[in-house]
């Protein structure tokens, strides 16, 4: 086990013991905390860290410890809404708002055809309900728009194992990190997205000094702070960064040749690819000082054993699957994977984006099966017991392209589960004007922001309400049982999608209903039927197993497997045309090849080397919008705090949104800690108190994207591009350019006026007005001077979370 | 292959031939990318009118990989164009210069193709034609006939 102790962390609030302790999983972020719900007068009061689960033993961060309060808020939703004639959201009975549903998907059906249902669910929710999307989706309505919010997290990790190995599922496990001599995060800041998961690589490091820890990110981080080396490369300069690592590790020879010949395929073209990629050449793109890139490259090309994980500073970046290949590259020459510490883990967001991906409800077909092919669509129809031409084929569809599909007027219902787009999109204007032109669906435990747009809501159900397994980061798949009834009114997201699969009378080709199971757990029976041969084998789990063993890391193949830590410990890939997940993707333009392509690649159980050419960033600075923008997460909050705010622990600790400037940008443009800029990027603007640090680099501003009330001018996605990368069609948030502007009124200082009176007369204290105004002395006020005040200030302190600082 | 399908590849090939001459040496990234795929789908254009032309209704088999290639190719191209549109409304680039006339062109690619689809689809069947060419272009599917 990883952690030499268990703690367990614990949050109830309940007057006397709690009834019972339910076992369950938390469902917050990918790491996939074991957990179990306090119960007490059938109600959730708290939560405590499962001690013998291997992921946590025990600990919860923030996020998880709170998650509990959003069961209790008294605004859940409790009734479905419809919207009336005269646009308001008015209360309606499940009958009614189903029935409205089932009618309009018909209508579109009628009108559009198959393909102009949209399903946009999400990473929050359960393997079974995605893979009922899926089946609903794929057999039921016939359509090829299934996406989710995964898009925007973490498509990036499942197409850049698509192109390396074939199909989805990252190698390496946190068993891996555990072993590792070298960790490198790449765009990765767990400090602050999976506490607990850095608290147990810090936990390690305390004790024995390893791994020696590399983190790539042009910020600051907390988990920069905590690094041996930090690489504090430029915006966008990902790929140039591990081009340059790549062709000097090449230049170096330090290759295990005999894993490239046995094991790989592509080494001439990747290696030319990367041709010309000196260090001073990188250096320069990147913005890393030479000596640094030298003292990374030594290490990386030296280590023995190498694990690499990568998240949103990666997928959310220019080349973003290019990137994630070109670290599969380096993992790949120099024989770094499927061996123990070793290997590629490519993270995800949410608690169970992953399980979307392998259960089918996003891009490819259940347990990674490939649309393109028709072996595996034969395969799906087989196992549903419908005809193969019910099945929609063809490369996937993400959800920029359903918006420009709804611009088009192709689309007629938009079924959004669990998400809320018009905070977590980017570009929103243009998002919210396309889902106001369409037939929307919004089911969710509360009203968010989407609401907005919504013409049906539907009340759902909340952890701790349903049962049902997610997969985390690493494969593992753990069961969350379910600990009280839902508030009554409230339904889970599996049954509502089997009420519409019954209204809509889906069949099988024997006329049966093509849904026959009616739980989560015949469900997931089914699903383990499907999933049998294919790479996420779940043969030989049940949710028994995965309540008793604490979590089973797919494939599983039998009831006496204890699952796999590690894939390829065989040096055997997905790459042979008939297993792949699909036939991959021309690596530049994300061209989806033909099986004919795929085939004379020659992979065949091989790793493939790809190519890994360098686009720069779609939009830069220029001289009207001088400053590159990026956007991120903060501890304290997830996504856009529909949970989160409902915490009051977790909303006081982080309330506002804000910018966050260095100190040099904000000492010459006179801007003062807290006051309230207007950020302003082609798309739109927003007003945002400034904290200045050193947490960015000059040149570049940080917005968290939590924030997006209607109300307030603070949503990030007001700025953001909705351009995407070509391979996963993941939104590139993480480069956009803005101008930033001060908000100041003119003040004539007049006789008898002192620096401290003009201060509060405008609410602000002296000092700020002073450093507003580059005032270093009290005699440069005169009268008739022009002094600037700032229209408000608004200090933002966030407290840090720094568990893994208890030990040292 | 029926003449009217002919016609319609090689109306796509003159446009596909046309824009990436309009593209010329600007390097916005966006275009970069866009005439890459307008390269790709050119060369897949012409082994697919070879393949096919002056045959009255050759095996899909026959220019199945061709096919299938021009269409991915078309599919990803649409939105590099797309993004690239909203790029220089965005931020002034002088690529914009070129906008007026590559619209059209890109416009009629895609409807040739479209069209091409539906006439292959009536001359070989849904079934056939159901993993060379994307659903999107495909009226069996977007009407409701599969
Ligand atoms: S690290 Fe993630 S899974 Fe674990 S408690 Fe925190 S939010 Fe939950």
């Amino acid at each position: 086990m990883a952690w030499q102790e268990e703690r367990i962390d614990q949050n109830v609030y309940s007057q006397g013991d709690p009834d019972k302790w339910v076992y369950s999983t938390c469902n917050i972020c990918s790491i996939g905390c074991g957990c179990y719900v306090a119960v007490k007068d059938d109600q959730i009061v708290g939560i405590k860290g499962n001690g013998a689960h291997p992921t946590n033993r025990g600990r919860l961060g923030p996020k998880g410890e709170n998650q509990w309060q959003a069961n209790q808020a008294p605004d859940r939703l409790t009734s479905p809404m419809i919207r009336n004639a005269s646009g308001q959201l008015e209360k309606a009975s499940w009958e009614e708002a189903m029935a409205l549903i089932a009618e309009k998907a018909r209508e579109s059906l009628d009108r559009l055809g198959p393909n102009s249902i949209s399903f946009y669910s999400t990473g929050q929710g359960f393997l079974e309900d995605y893979y009922t999307t899926a089946k609903i989706g794929r057999a039921g309505l016939q359509t090829h728009l299934l996406d989710a919010n995964t898009r925007l997290c973490t498509a990036t990790t499942e197409f850049c194992l698509l192109q390396s190995f074939g199909a989805d599922g990252t190698p390496a496990s946190f068993d891996d990190v555990d072993k590792t001599d070298v960790l490198m995060l790449f765009g990765h800041n767990p400090a602050e997205t999976g506490t607990v998961f850095f608290e147990r690589i810090m936990d390690r490091k305390q004790r024995t000094g390893k791994p020696y820890l590399i983190v790539v990110d042009p910020r600051e981080t907390m988990t920069a702070r905590e690094a041996d080396l930090h690489i504090p490369l430029k915006p966008g300069a990902n790929l140039p960064l591990m081009n340059g690592i790549v062709n000097a590790v090449l230049q170096n020879g330090e290759l295990d040749r005999e894993f490239i010949e046995n094991h790989t395929v592509g080494f001439e073209k990747m290696k030319e690819s990367v041709d010309g990629w000196t260090l001073e050449q990188t250096a320069e793109l990147t913005g890393v000082p030479l000596d640094k890139l030298r003292q990374l490259t030594d290490v990386l090309g030296s280590t023995s054993s190498l694990v690499t994980t990568t998240l949103q500073g990666a997928y959310q970046s220019g080349n973003a699957t290019t990137s994630c290949v070109a670290i599969n590259n380096l993992h790949l020459i120099r024989g770094l994977i499927g061996k123990p510490g070793s290997g590629p883990l490519h993270m995800a967001g949410q608690p169970s984006s992953s399980a979307n991906r392998t259960a089918g409800g996003v891009g490819t077909y259940p347990a990674h099966r490939n649309p393109t092919n028709p072996v595996h669509l034969k395969e799906m129809a087989e196992l549903w017991n419908v005809e193969e031409e019910r099945l929609p084929a063809g490369p996937e569809k993400s959800i920029e392209d359903i918006i420009s599909l709804i611009e088009k007027g192709k689309v007629g219902l938009f079924w959004n589960i669990g998400t809320n787009p018009m905070v977590s999109l980017p570009n929103r204007k243009r998002a919210r004007k396309a889902l106001e032109s369409v037939f929307v669906i919004v089911q969710d435990p509360f009203l968010t922001e989407t609401s907005a747009v919504a013409d049906v809501i539907l009340p759902a159900a909340l952890w701790g309400e349903k049962e049902g397994t997610m997969e985390n980061a690493d494969r593992t798949i753990n069961v969350l049982r379910k600990a009280i009834e839902p508030p009554e009114g409230v339904k889970s997201d599996f049954e509502i999608l089997l009420d519409f699969a019954e209204r809509m009378k889906f069949t099988d080709k024997d006329g049966q209903p093509l849904i026959q199971y009616s739980t989560p757990e015949a469900c997931f029976e089914e699903f383990k039927r499907v999933s049998k041969g294919r790479p996420c084998d779940m043969t030989g789990i049940t949710y028994d197993r995965l309540e008793n063993e604490n979590g089973l890391r797919w494939p599983v193949p039998d009831e006496k497997s204890e699952g796999t830590p590690r894939l390829y410990s065989d040096f055997k890939f997905h790459t042979k045309p008939d297993d792949a997940q699909t036939f991959s993707k021309d690596q530049l333009t994300g061209r989806a090849l033909t099986k004919e392509e795929y085939t004379e690649i020659g992979a065949n159980g091989r790793a493939i080397l790809q190519p890994t050419r360098y686009i720069p960033p779609y939009e830069q600075p220029n001289d009207e919008y001088p400053t590159w923008l990026t956007t991120g997460r903060l501890v304290w909050h997830w996504h856009t705090r529909t949970k989160t705010a409902r915490s009051p622990i977790l909303h006081m600790a982080a309330q506002h949104g804000y910018v966050e400037i260095n100190e040099q940008d904000a000492e010459e443009m006179g801007i003062v800690e807290g006051e309230v800029v207007r950020i302003t990027s082609p798309r739109g603007e927003i007003e945002v108190p400034a904290r200045v640090g050193t947490a960015v680099q000059p040149g570049l501003v940080f917005v968290p994207f939590h924030f997006g009330n209607w109300d307030k001018k603070e949503a990030a996605n007001e700025l953001t591009v909705d351009h995407v990368d070509p391979l996963s069609k993941q939104p590139l948030f993480k480069q956009a350019a803005c101008r930033v502007e001060k908000i100041r009124t003119n003040h004539q200082v007049a006789a008898g006026d002192s620096l401290e009176s003009i201060a509060a007369n405008y609410g602000i204290t002296a000092d700020e007005l002073r450093a507003a105004n580059h005032i270093e002395t009290p005699y440069e006020i005169q009268m008739g001077t022009a002094l600037e005040v700032p229209v408000s200030i608004i200090n933002t302190p966030i407290q840090p979370y720094l568990p893994y600082r208890n030990n040292m | 292959m029926s003449n009217q399908v002919d016609n319609l590849f090689r109306d796509s090939e003159s446009a596909n031939a046309q824009a990436i001459e309009l593209i010329g040496t600007y390097d916005h990234p966006l275009l970069v990318l866009l005439k890459q795929t307008l390269t790709d789908q050119q060369s897949a254009l012409r082994t697919l009118v070879s393949e096919t032309e002056g045959q009255d209704h050759p095996p899909i088999a026959s220019f199945k990989n061709a096919c299938t290639h021009v269409y991915h190719a078309n599919e990803v191209s649409m939105p590099f164009y797309e993004s690239w549109e909203r790029a220089v409304t965005w931020m002034p680039d002088p690529s914009q210069a070129i906008q007026e006339k590559l619209g059209p062109l890109m416009k009629s690619m895609h409807g040739n193709l479209q069209e091409a689809a539906q006439l292959l689809e009536s001359a070989y069947g849904y079934m056939a034609v159901k993993y060379v060419i994307p659903s999107f272009y495909l009226p069996a599917v977007q009407e409701g006939g599969a």
